[in-house]
């Protein structure tokens, strides 16, 4: 089986909040350079999704990503875990984009890979949280996709996916080749071993610029962006502690009670 | 001049990184220090299939090809999550001796299985001086037909109390100098005659007394020459001492980093105590002396991963890096004030491990008289 994952390089979610900063007159974050990038962790999901497939029936596993200076022992992460290949559009004329156009260029780039049974990709991801790049390249290539994905296995030339819902999740069967958006729900990622790290070292990144993927350049990155950010604000959360005395324990916790039932907390 | 890892190096120590934060949590370092054994199984066996145990041994002998660079990548992980466990005792101090002066039948019988988790080792050298001079060798083995008998007290053996093999240094004979007459016995832990009670340490490290009463070790049990150990150990110290500053270095960065993360998040006279020239002080003399720490030991590894001559190195990055993580942690100690002395907080776990850092396998004093030998002094 042929699959196909796209990644995206991005500010480690995990740092504290106070990390980022927003610059009010572009609408835009503030350069950091103490926080240090990962690959989205839904990303990593979709990687180990396709590990598990890769596992279980073997095939062929191509990485891509998009952006300008990409960190190499960043986005070669998958490379160690057992992924085949790595491809990079890296070129300053993809960055600024919106979901849109970051979609139409992973789409253009997957049409170039040619074969593929499966796409996959995070469910949405962790610095802009919009969950559409995945559903823009299905449109764009045509095909079905299967959202917030919990399990994939390949079965008899389909795929079964248990797909998350509100209430639990649905198993789907969809035909290849097809998109799936992957979740956290997946379960734990796996580590590289040392032997894997060291292997990705002969597996250098292939580079394409936008020609080299036929894009028009009015379409990627921010000539192509559909999307106008009017406003980028960090929300401001005000908290305010009191303490609640009492002559004794139970009386302070009494008045508690009787503060939260005020308040309406309970 | 580059001293950067390289990208599978970054990569090595990002992924030790995150996977000592899941599977080494600072809550198991804490029970680990009051465990006996110290050493959580399921730990120990999946660092073994992440390759990490054989990094540093040849492919033909269950290893990864690693070098000492890819080495002090993870061991300097490995000082920052507190590592608990027996890897300096088992991959470093006893399996890279046997790599480096064992027979090929010791190397295929015992590296294979210390790459895979499956045999746990540890070497007794120092007695009730806990010097790391040969004259302090004093535990005497006496030919016995085909065996040897191995009698007196090891002390401060670390992991002892876990070791399927201890690799006991004894004297064979009294030679024209100290450094001659020792040898290396492979003994099994169960033998007969041997006793192993465990020390009350600072950091919880796992250090033990190692008593030999007449215990029978076959000639086919000594790691390379009969009298003449003393000069191959020290090689193999050598190479520890590097990976040792390593996990050094890896613990200060982390005492550092809690120490200015503190003091940007702490509001006192309603701004963060980061903004007071006294803090900026601590931190930058803190940073000065992490940073002095990571190059000497840096320098250290290149040198001797290039092979190229490095006991200068070593013992300045040695007598450096243990005196400098213990300013570091003191530093973190009066930063945090009140909560860095807390059993709940993290700072004290570095201070303990800078003490103990500072005096496994010769302290800064030692050091420095390593260091003025090398200089013809």
């Amino acid at each position: 089986m042929n699959m196909i994952v796209c990644i995206k390089q991005v500010l480690d979610p995990e740092a504290p909040l106070s990390s980022f900063k927003i610059d009010p007159a572009t609408n835009t974050m503030v350069p950091v350079t103490t926080v240090p990038f990962v690959i989205s962790p839904f990303d990593e999901q979709a990687v180990e999704a396709a590990l598990k497939i890769k596992d279980a029936k073997g095939g062929k596993i191509t990485v891509i990503s998009l952006g300008v200076n990409l960190l190499r022992d960043v986005v070669k992460k998958p490379l160690s875990l057992g992924a085949d290949e790595l491809i990079l559009l890296e070129d300053p004329a993809f960055v600024g984009g919106d979901s849109w156009s970051t979609a139409y260029a992973l789409a253009a780039a997957i049409k170039k890979v040619g074969q593929f049974d499966l796409i996959f990709c995070g469910r949405q991801a962790a610095d802009s949280d919009s969950g559409q790049v995945g559903a823009c390249i299905a449109e764009i290539l045509g095909l079905p996709q299967i959202t917030v994905a919990k399990k994939v296995e390949a079965v008899d030339g389909k795929v079964k996916v248990d797909k998350v819902t509100t209430d639990g999740y649905e198993v789907v069967e969809v035909p290849t080749p097809a998109l799936i958006t992957v979740s956290n729900e997946l379960g734990e990622v796996r580590f590289a071993t040392f032997k894997g790290t060291m292997a990705s070292k002969k597996k250098e990144p292939i580079i394409w610029k936008p020609a080299d993927i036929g894009a028009e350049p009015s379409k990627i990155g921010a000539a192509g962006r559909r999307v106008k950010t009017r406003k980028l604000f960090q929300p401001v959360r005000d908290s305010k502690c009191e303490i609640i005395k009492g002559e004794n324990d139970e009386e302070a916790a009494a008045n508690l009670a009787k503060k939260l039932v005020e308040v309406k907390l309970i | 001049m580059d001293f950067d890892y390289n990208d599978e190096q970054k990569m090595l120590k990002q992924g030790a990184r995150e996977f000592f934060e899941k599977e080494c949590p600072k809550s198991l370092v804490k029970q680990m220090m009051e465990d006996e054994k110290g050493n959580p199984p399921e730990l120990w066996k999946k660092m073994a299939q992440l390759g990490w145990l054989g990094l540093i041994y040849p492919e033909k002998y269950g290893g990864g090809d690693g070098n000492m660079i890819d080495l002090i990548a993870l061991e300097e992980e490995m000082g920052r999550a507190c590592l608990p466990g027996p890897f300096l005792s088992t991959v470093l101090l006893s399996g890279l001796f046997i790599l480096h002066n064992g027979s090929e039948e010791q190397k295929k019988e015992i590296l294979p299985k210390i790459a895979g988790g499956q045999l746990i080792l540890t070497l007794a050298l120092t007695e009730q001086s806990d010097s790391y001079e040969a004259s302090a060798v004093s535990v005497e083995a006496k030919a016995e037909k085909d065996d040897y008998v191995i009698d007196g007290t090891k002390l401060f053996v670390p992991d002892a109390q876990i070791a399927d093999y201890i690799i006991c240094i004894a004297r064979t004979q009294k030679g024209a100098k100290p450094e001659d007459g020792l040898t290396a016995f492979l003994v099994d832990r169960k033998t007969p005659g041997i006793t192993v009670t465990l020390l009350k340490t600072l950091a919880g490290d796992k250090l033990c007394e190692v008593v030999f009463n007449k215990v029978k070790v076959s000639k086919k049990n000594i790691i390379g020459k009969l009298d003449q150990a003393w000069g191959p150990l020290q090689q193999t110290l050598q190479q520890v001492k590097i990976a040792q500053c390593a996990e050094m270095v890896g613990g200060a960065q982390r005492a550092l980093e809690l120490a200015a993360d503190h003091a940007k998040k702490r509001i006192q006279f309603d701004r963060p105590i980061g903004s007071f020239p006294v803090i900026h002080h601590l931190i930058a003399n803190a940073m000065m002396d992490v940073d002095a720490s990571k190059f000497l030991t840096y320098e250290a590894a290149w040198k001797f991963s290039e092979g190229m001559p490095c006991a200068k190195e070593i013992a300045m990055a040695k007598a450096w890096t243990g005196e400098a993580y213990q300013r570091t942690a003191a530093m973190g100690h009066q930063v945090l004030g009140g909560i860095g002395y807390t059993m709940d907080g993290e700072m004290h776990l570095y201070f303990r491990r800078a003490k103990s850092g500072e005096l496994t396998l010769g302290d800064g004093k030692f050091h420095r008289e390593a260091l003025a030998k090398e200089l013809g002094m």
